[in-house]
């Protein structure tokens, strides 16, 4: 009996864990999409696929960036991609930095993957990679986008954005 | 039917009579049938939980864009939903009956899984595949504890491996994947503490090799001074050592515990003969060779922990050669040290290759006399598998000088027809 309440306690205290992972990636999204603003990237998507998650558009978003003093940083720093809205209302990378920038600017967490020394530029692997999709409409898209000459390809995906925090909402494919 | 052979015997010579002779050969029959009538249930039980798990994984990846958000919330945490229904059941009505607690924690990995994966097609949560695997293995690493299956524990580690890997080559090589070192030895810890050695030993057995496989393919991943190439040697002195510790360590059953003996033996034995072969091309000394030597032996935090783990190996194989003599002692438990020469003569005089050739070869040798002194046929066919790769390895390499491989080639043939000849004179001299 004693045996058989422990377990009960053990298995209350397991699906608790997991409802409470499952229920605060649900919650946390939620809170991104209901408080945050709305931001556009320009990217160039291909379609790969994952075993757990399905279909999926590997997003591509612009992710060199020059940066002054590029001795400072090697590959694998941690820093914040810091982005600007511009005249067309899309959201570009326009730097780096090491420390949190303020609130009101739009930034995200990200990893330096590449240095270019002579150049100064370097690339960063940003936060956002993914648009999941279903299989058919994925392949459907993709062949749209192989008969489109890369430099025509006008793609990006819109976003809600809040304090670094960042949930894609759709990917639009030229329709400019 | 050898049973039935000695039964008709001992009724001829009237040890037993008839009677006594088909209650036996019944008892038999019956005891035999339940066992393996058992084995099948579980196994049955195993690959259907495991089917309806995948295919729950696969119905979630197909991402199903025509349901409006909260219908998609509501079936995401169906699976969970569901499966934590059926583990209640299996805590309160048949917490006794091991198919069933295996059964349910398999389906409850998966359904944990599927849950999250199309939590994040809804939210477009991004993130590798690794990421994910990460947070769908901590998830459901408390089952381990609620139900103590061991397909689970399978699935974990097979599990948390990817994970590794990916964290690792993702990090071009340059941070331990700290997460995979902690729930690995959650894992282990479990497993001391819940599996009985004596119950369920096949799927102990694949437990054992799993995590001995998953924790020698992550090792490398301790070492972070990726930059710097010419500490490849310091590694591959690494792998000598890890693997002659974990031959060491199978002579200890009270330390290896439930898990299987021979999973670290054969894992050890083939990583160092894997590790062997790769120093005994002599492309390989010469990349070391293109480096400054003395950044070979600088000192970094790597150099630190491989002198830490060989320390520990050599007073571990010195104990134990003090109190069990030098003949109990596996000599392949002594390489790593035999290597610290090869190593440093490798590095400043360019003939490392000849050494570790020599050194495949004795092993070779020693392994196929040794087998054979045991009449154990397994030693002896792993012997001839270590000259033979050698043999292969050789012949085919290209930067060796023909003349030099042919004499070679006839010089360790004769060796092998002499040592014939003297096998074949003692065994006449004992005869007589």
């Amino acid at each position: 009996m004693q045996r058989d309440k422990r377990l009960l306690l053990i298995f209350i205290i397991t699906t608790t864990f997991q409802f409470a992972i499952a229920l605060y990636l649900i919650i946390d999204s939620e809170l991104v999409l209901s408080n945050g603003q709305e931001i556009k990237l320009r990217l160039k998507p291909v379609d790969p696929i994952d075993i757990f998650r399905g279909h999926y558009f590997q997003l591509n978003i612009e992710s060199a960036v020059k940066i002054e003093n590029i001795d400072n940083w090697k590959v694998g720093d941690k820093c914040f991609a810091i982005f600007d809205e511009d005249s067309l209302g899309f959201y570009k990378l326009k730097s780096i930095s090491e420390l949190e920038p303020s609130k009101n600017k739009v930034y995200l967490s990200s990893k330096i993957m590449w240095i270019i020394q002579s150049d100064s530029m370097a690339t960063l692997q940003l936060p956002i990679n993914k648009f999941y999709i279903e299989e058919s409409k994925a392949k459907q898209l993709e062949s749209e986008i192989s008969g489109i000459p890369s430099d025509s390809l006008k793609a990006y995906i819109i976003t809600n954005y809040n304090n670094g925090k960042i949930t894609v909402k759709d990917l639009i494919i030229n329709k400019l | 039917m050898g049973i039935e052979k000695h039964l008709s015997e001992l009724i001829t010579n009237n040890v037993i009579d008839e009677k006594i002779a088909s209650d036996i050969s019944q008892y038999y029959m019956n005891k035999g049938k339940n066992v393996s009538n058992n084995k099948i249930v579980l196994a049955f039980a195993i690959i259907g939980s495991v089917f309806v798990g995948l295919g729950t994984i696969v119905l979630i990846a197909y991402n199903w864009h025509f349901f409006n958000k909260s219908v998609k919330l509501f079936f995401s945490l169906l699976p969970l939903i569901s499966s934590s229904a059926c583990g209640l059941y299996v805590v309160l009505k048949k917490n006794k009956q091991q198919i069933w607690k295996e059964s349910v924690s398999i389906i409850q990995f998966f359904t944990i899984g599927a849950s999250l994966a199309m939590i994040s097609q809804i939210y477009q949560l991004q993130g590798e595949t690794y990421q994910f695997v990460l947070l769908w293995v901590i998830t459901a690493l408390p089952l381990l504890f609620l139900y103590n299956s061991k397909v689970t524990t399978i699935l974990l580690t097979s599990y948390i491996t990817y994970y590794a890997i990916g964290y690792y080559f993702e990090n071009s090589l340059k941070m331990t994947p700290l997460l995979y070192w902690l729930i690995i030895a959650i894992i282990i810890f479990h497993t001391y503490k819940f599996y009985d050695k004596n119950k369920n030993r096949r799927l102990l057995k694949i437990i054992s090799f799993i995590t001995v496989i998953s924790i020698s393919m992550i090792f490398a991943s301790i070492f972070t001074n990726a930059s710097a190439t010419e500490t490849t040697i310091i590694r591959s002195w690494a792998y000598l050592i890890f693997s002659s510790l974990l031959i060491t360590l199978s002579n200890y059953s009270e330390i290896i515990g439930p898990y299987d003996k021979k999973s670290l033996q054969v894992v050890g034995y083939l990583g160092m003969l894997s590790t062997l072969i790769t120093l005994s091309f002599d492309g390989f000394w010469q990349i070391q060779g293109a480096f400054p030597r003395s950044s070979i032996l600088q000192f970094n935090m790597d150099l630190l922990l491989v002198i830490a783990i060989f320390c520990m190996q050599s007073i571990i194989s010195l104990n134990r050669i003090k109190h069990q003599g030098i003949a109990k002692i596996d000599y392949y438990e002594l390489i790593p040290i035999i290597f610290v020469p090869i190593f440093l003569g490798g590095i400043y005089l360019d003939v490392g290759a000849i050494f570790t050739n020599l050194i495949i070869l004795a092993l070779g040798t020693i392994t196929i006399v040794a087998g054979n002194r045991q009449n154990n046929i397994l030693i002896v066919n792993y012997g001839m598998l270590i000259i033979s790769i050698l043999i292969i390895c050789r012949f085919f390499d290209t930067e060796m000088p023909l003349l030099a491989k042919g004499i070679v080639f006839i010089l360790i043939g004769c060796g092998f027809f002499v040592y014939n000849l003297i096998l074949q004179r003692r065994k006449k001299n004992n005869a007589t």
